[in-house]
């Protein structure tokens, strides 16, 4: 009998205890098993979005990327297109290139126009360090140039001009010679002269000669400006190549001298800035943008491949032998004395807007998508 | 006797103390087990929460950041003006009632224009808002409008799992000159907050904000 109480109320009470401790584990058991599994799901999706975020930051890095880049080959990467199309292009640097992260991107270059070859869809295919997840952005870029709008008119100026001396303004391409904001006087042998020959001479200015045009006086010196270049100021002004600086009288005849396909600011706070002795800058293949802000002389033997543009309330004092091959503007008044000739050239121009150091692609706005 | 002493039982002490050391192990038992499910329980909860909130974070950003694309776009350049139909008065994007909807549109059949109004196709015009607790999408045929009755539009978050608490959309614009006179690009960004709760456990909220940049630029010259 006593062995029995024992075996009741020893035994069945420790198997109680061991029998609920094993259920609630098991069932504490399943609950982790099924949290965990909860966990690891949540876990993947989450993983999921951020794999989606590293291909579409990949393949937007790519896109970015691509723009320079063809800003930089865009010789290689346009070269020998078939029936009007660029021919697909391929290199370690637009290839299945690999990011800090694990992530790659390759760019693809096409243009959407036949035989037009300024306007470049860049697309860019991102993909996650696994493989996983793939993202396609895409993006129009049009051919630019820090001359953005070049002029079809030798001389330009949003003030007056005076041709003294032996001065010619030539453009033998259209019938458009000088176009003011001021008037225009012409005294001495000076002259303008078109295809068919002298058009506008002192007492005689024709229809080539435009002047006192409202549309050019009435802008402000920084529209004037942004309708040359299509930025402001201080923005062309960042990107020279050459800047210079001065407040004196200043010669940069020797600084100038042989400079070519680049292009110059110059900021002459006072005193002048001269083009002194022989000097020629630019070449007609690879011309120059030269631009000064402040008081202008030009003598002696200078020419000049390129446009030339004075900014400020500057005055611009031509004489000597002065040639200008492409073009000039200036934003206040200009006097020409001596035997100046600007002459107005479109394969200058044209050769100035496509050289390697001031062309572009800008991003066409409205043009991303990535679907 | 001595063999009967040697198989004696407990004592009645011994039983009580027994039974007390076992009931004090079962209440032990017992309350971790319960903690330990409620932890669990919550930690569920917390995932569900998190993967719904992310997964509509996710459908807002993508969709948020392709506002204003048009597929001929390159038709603009040089004219000066921008005749954009996704990024004009009307459709370029917007965020209203108290900023707690947003509404843009995008060219997304690349046709280049914008249809009309209609529940039989896409009509490229897209909005998220705040309804009660529930995030809602813009579906197509729907009024364009932030103030459309909440039954026109499809609710993104079921609100027997989640309330949305909170939403803001914050529109910012930056501008840069691009030419003569007021030539301007826009450069825009979205900054959404959204914080949500668990409808079976108020206690479990979370709040997820995200910046998302308008890739494409507004260009006015107005």
């Amino acid at each position: 009998m006593q062995q029995i109480r024992k075996v009741l109320h020893g035994r069945f009470n420790g198997a109680a205890t061991l029998v609920l401790t094993i259920v609630l584990l098991t069932v504490s058991a399943l609950i982790i098993i099924f949290a965990a599994n909860y966990g690891k799901l949540q876990s993947k999706s989450t993983a999921n979005i951020n794999r989606h975020q590293q291909a579409f930051e990949a393949a937007q890095a790519g896109l970015e990327f691509g723009i320079n880049y063809l800003n930089t080959n865009n010789g290689i990467i346009l070269a020998s297109p078939v029936d009007g199309y660029i021919s697909a292009y391929s290199d370690s640097n637009t290839t299945n290139v690999s990011l800090a992260n694990g992530s790659t991107y390759s760019i693809s270059y096409e243009n959407p126009i036949a035989y037009n070859y300024e306007l470049i869809k860049v697309t860019s295919i991102g993909t996650s360090d696994d493989g996983s997840s793939i993202h396609t952005v895409s993006q129009l870029v049009k051919f630019g140039s820090m001359l953005l709008n070049a002029p079809t008119v030798p001389l330009t100026s949003k003030g007056q001009i005076s041709l003294g001396g032996n001065s010619e303004i030539i453009n033998t391409y259209n019938n458009n010679t000088i176009e003011a904001g001021g008037a225009v006087s012409m005294t001495g042998s000076s002259e303008t002269i078109l295809s068919s020959g002298t058009s506008s001479t002192p007492g005689n200015i024709q229809s080539d000669v435009q002047q006192n045009m409202s549309s050019l006086a009435s802008m402000s010196d920084t529209d004037f400006f942004n309708s040359f270049f299509g930025l402001s100021p201080a923005n062309i002004k960042n990107s020279v190549a050459h800047y210079y600086t001065n407040n004196n009288n200043t010669n940069y005849g020797s600084t100038l001298n042989g400079l070519n396909g680049t292009s110059i600011w110059i900021d002459q706070t006072g005193g002048q800035a001269t083009l002194d002795g022989s000097t020629t800058v630019g070449t007609s293949s690879n011309p120059i943008l030269l631009i000064i802000d402040g008081n202008v002389k030009f003598t002696g033997n200078v020419t000049i491949y390129g446009y030339v543009y004075i900014l400020g309330t500057s005055t611009t004092d031509l004489s000597g032998n002065v040639t200008i091959i492409g073009g000039m503007a200036t934003t206040n008044q200009l006097s020409a004395t001596g035997s100046i000739q600007v002459i107005y050239s479109p394969s200058v121009l044209s050769n100035l807007q496509n050289n390697d150091n001031m062309r572009y692609y800008a991003k066409i706005p409205g043009s991303w998508k990535d679907f | 006797m001595k063999s009967a002493d040697k198989y004696s039982g407990f004592t009645f002490i011994e039983l009580l103390t027994a039974l007390a050391i076992n009931l004090i192990l079962f209440g032990g038992l017992i309350t971790i087990f319960l903690s330990n499910i409620n932890h669990y329980r919550i930690s569920i909860n917390a995932n569900r929460l998190n993967q719904q909130m992310q997964t509509a974070m996710l459908l807002m950003t993508n969709e948020i950041r392709r506002a204003g694309y048009w597929a001929n776009s390159q038709n603009d350049i040089g004219t000066g003006v921008n005749n954009n139909p996704f990024i004009t008065t009307g459709t370029d994007i917007s965020v209203g009632t108290g900023n707690t909807c947003i509404l843009f549109t995008y060219d997304s059949n690349n046709d280049g224009s914008l249809p009309s109004i209609s529940s039989s196709y896409d009509d490229e015009r897209y909005g998220f808002r705040l309804s009660g607790q529930t995030l809602q999408a813009r579906p197509f045929g729907a009024p364009f409008d932030c103030a459309a009755a909440a039954n026109t539009w499809e609710n993104v978050t079921d609100s027997n799992i989640i309330q949305i608490t909170s939403l803001s959309f914050t529109l910012n614009q930056s501008t840069i000159a691009t030419g003569p006179g007021s030539k301007t690009l826009i450069i825009r960004s979205v900054d959404i907050s959204m914080t949500g709760q668990l409808t079976s456990d108020n206690s479990v909220t979370k709040t997820i904000t995200q910046h998302v940049r308008i890739m494409n630029d507004k260009f006015t010259n107005e």
